[in-house]
């Protein structure tokens, strides 16, 4: 059975519809990620999904149970980092989680906690002297403290340098390990790639994609770019030129000092192109295969341009 | 239960680690109390009054050796000369400023007018006036008694010095400012609330199984705290530095204590509950305690407010809660006094509206 079940979601503000119908189902174990840009409902569903709002329509299965029923059950067994980090100011990291362990039956030591999120040097600061990062790091601390099945956390990383951004996907990556089911959302294409088991795409309050994040890009097109740099810059136009007639390749043409290839077999025309460099003593300076990320599949989806 | 603690001490403490609450809960309050002690209490410390005077006997006489020997009674009159002197060593006493009066006894004749002498430059002061009032009361006793033929002058005595009994006025204004310091935590006090709804902790509280309610009888128990705190320094200050005398009912205080400050919390829980920003909140707060300020008592009696504004001092709070404060605290008052239950019927219902209220607003707005 799925430990998380929402169907056919809706919620409107005004005339505004937030989020409309939107259905997924979430395993035991997993990390599920909503990615969507600003304002395409990641929030509002989050929120439906924690309780904190009532959805005009559409059902939520947390365990098999539901808020009207069971609210007070859901509670103890889910843990969440809203998007903005509430705390108190003039608590110490440890008084913090002391005080939310108070508020459940079942809790994670405290110490142990601390551990996790490392913070151990902090222990005794109040939150207020604690930087953005550490900030956000007792956030999922303080989510934590009840050893939840599942975690929601609203946008982790916003805001934050890469540094800080690392070490929460630690922390997830960690808590994946001891078998939480971690349902986050994002509006970093980067994030939702590297953590996420699987990704629903969401704009506009619907889904337009939900798949894991390399079945989503393998449904992109087959083409893929290389780029490459010659030790002598001068021959760029003529080995375009040549590379044009290399098998599979659709097209290439020189950028920037570079020299860009389109194909649908990078490695078979790679082959084929250094067997010519070697017979013919070109020297290859550099050679990159381009990635393609999740930003492409919502590109490709959307036909909108992705902006962080 | 364990929930309660845990709550009541995270809020504790991160109240008593605001600065500014230390300042606004406890210092303003000592402060205001201090200056408008010495500004007011100073010119208005009746007990204080001393007056240096001397009678003048130009011709003994029964009457004037009776009148000389209970204004000799009269603990404000202080002596320069014990034994009358004459008329022309008064003058000379008067115009040196050697004494501030000279009291000229007349000699027997019952139509003879008892003469005040004093310096041309007293002749509107306070001394002024309240000399001729005590000479006019003692003279008015003594004609009285004349008249019954058998006088008894200690029972004068006694009349004139009973003014030792009433209250002081730095009494009167301490307990008042004590009130008015309670009920302004409560209004002001509210600030974390408006903050915790605009930072998002209090909706990272509603993600927890605590009860939301519980998390508000922590927060009055908090400013219980602050409220025995203030009252401990205001008392201190006003018993060591302004010689208050207090004359405490326990019982009744500690009740107009618990349910003023609670009242006063809900009054300041209905106005946060009114304000998205602190800064509306405050501005809420600061009108509330203005316009009660000054016309519920606390720096004088409400007696002595024009009759247009007696009607709006009747309805509000302030009144009773610095009433409740004042007679549980220095008229030694209890709860067998009448006027004890109307001070907490009125806080009471006030409290209970605000709460309500407030309410209705909290829920409207999440």
């Amino acid at each position: 059975m799925s430990i998380l079940e929402v169907k056919d979601l809706r919620k409107t503000f005004g005339s505004v519809v937030a989020v409309d119908r939107i259905s997924f189902t979430v395993e035991e174990g997993e990390i599920f990620t909503i990615i969507g840009p600003n304002g395409a409902g990641k929030t509002t569903t989050l929120e439906m999904i924690e309780g904190l709002q009532a959805p005009d329509q559409g059902e939520i299965s947390i365990k098999g149970m539901g808020w009207k029923r069971d609210g007070e059950k859901i509670k103890q067994i889910i843990g969440v980092q809203p998007q903005t980090s509430a705390l108190f100011d003039k608590l110490t990291v440890y008084e913090n989680l002391d005080v939310f362990s108070s508020f459940y039956h079942k809790t994670r030591p405290v110490p142990e906690i601390i551990e996790l999120i490392n913070l151990q040097d902090h222990r005794n600061k109040w939150v207020q002297n604690l930087s953005g990062g550490q900030k956000q790091r007792l956030a999922i601390g303080l989510a934590l403290v009840n050893d939840p099945d599942i975690l929601f956390f609203d946008e982790p990383t916003t805001g934050l340098d890469p540094q800080a951004r690392i070490n929460i996907w630690d922390i997830i990556l960690k808590l994946k390990e001891l078998g939480k089911t971690v349902i986050l959302t994002t509006h970093y294409m980067e994030e939702a790639e590297k953590l996420s088991d699987r990704v629903c795409i969401v704009d506009q309050g619907r889904v337009v994609a939900l798949d894991t994040p390399k079945k989503l890009i393998d449904q992109l097109s087959k083409e893929r770019e290389i780029q490459l740099a010659f030790t002598d810059p001068a021959q760029n136009e003529a080995m375009a030129a040549l590379i044009k007639t290399l098998p599979k390749v659709s097209n290439a043409n020189v950028e920037e000092n570079r020299v860009h290839v389109w194909t649908e077999r990078p490695e078979e025309t790679l082959y084929h192109l250094f067997q010519y460099t070697a017979e013919n003593h070109i020297e290859v300076e550099q050679v990159s295969i381009k990635d393609l990320s999740l930003e492409d599949v919502f590109i490709a989806l959307t036909g909108k341009e992705w902006r962080d | 239960m364990r929930q309660l603690m845990k709550l009541f001490e995270a809020e504790l403490k991160s109240t008593l680690r605001e600065k500014a609450v230390w300042f606004w809960l406890i210092f303003f309050p000592v402060i205001l109390f201090v200056i408008f002690t010495v500004i007011i209490g100073g010119a208005n410390e009746e007990s204080d009054f001393e007056a240096k005077v001397v009678t003048v006997i130009e011709k003994p006489s029964q009457a004037a050796d009776q009148l000389n020997a209970i204004l000799h009674d009269i603990d404000v009159f202080k002596w320069a000369e014990d034994e009358p002197v004459s008329l022309e060593t008064a003058r000379e006493l008067v115009k040196d400023r050697k004494v501030d009066a000279a009291i000229v006894l007349p000699a027997g004749n019952e139509s003879e007018k008892v003469v005040l002498l004093m310096n041309k430059e007293k002749e509107n002061s306070a001394t002024a006036q309240a000399l001729s009032g005590i000479l006019a009361r003692v003279l008015e006793e003594m004609n009285y008694r004349l008249a019954n033929a058998t006088p008894t002058f200690a029972l004068a005595t006694e009349y004139l010095s009973s003014g030792g009994n009433q209250i002081k006025f730095v009494d009167f204004l301490m307990t008042g400012m004590l009130a008015l310091g309670l009920a302004q935590s409560g209004l002001f006090g509210q600030m974390g609330l408006v903050e915790y709804r605009r930072n998002g902790l209090q909706k990272r509280l509603m993600l927890t199984p605590i009860k939301m309610h519980l998390f508000g009888i922590g927060h009055i128990m908090v400013h219980l705290i602050l409220g025995v705190i203030q009252v401990i320094v205001i008392t201190l200050i006003g018993v060591l530095l302004f010689k208050v005398n207090l004359n405490i009912d326990f019982l009744a205080f500690i009740i107009v204590f618990a349910v003023g400050v609670i009242a006063f919390n809900a009054m300041g829980y209905m106005l946060a509950s009114f304000s998205k920003t602190q800064e509306s909140y405050s501005g809420l707060a600061n009108i509330a305690s203005f316009l009660m300020m000054f016309i519920s008592g606390v720096f004088f009696d409400v007696a002595m407010l024009p009759d247009y504004i007696r009607p709006v001092s009747n309805v509000i709070p302030l009144t009773y809660f610095v009433s409740g404060i004042r007679d549980s605290m220095v008229y030694g008052l209890g709860v067998t006094h009448a006027p004890f239950w109307i001070n907490i019927a009125v806080l009471a219902a006030w409290g209970l509206a605000a709460f309500i209220i407030g309410t209705m607003f909290s829920k409207r707005r999440t």
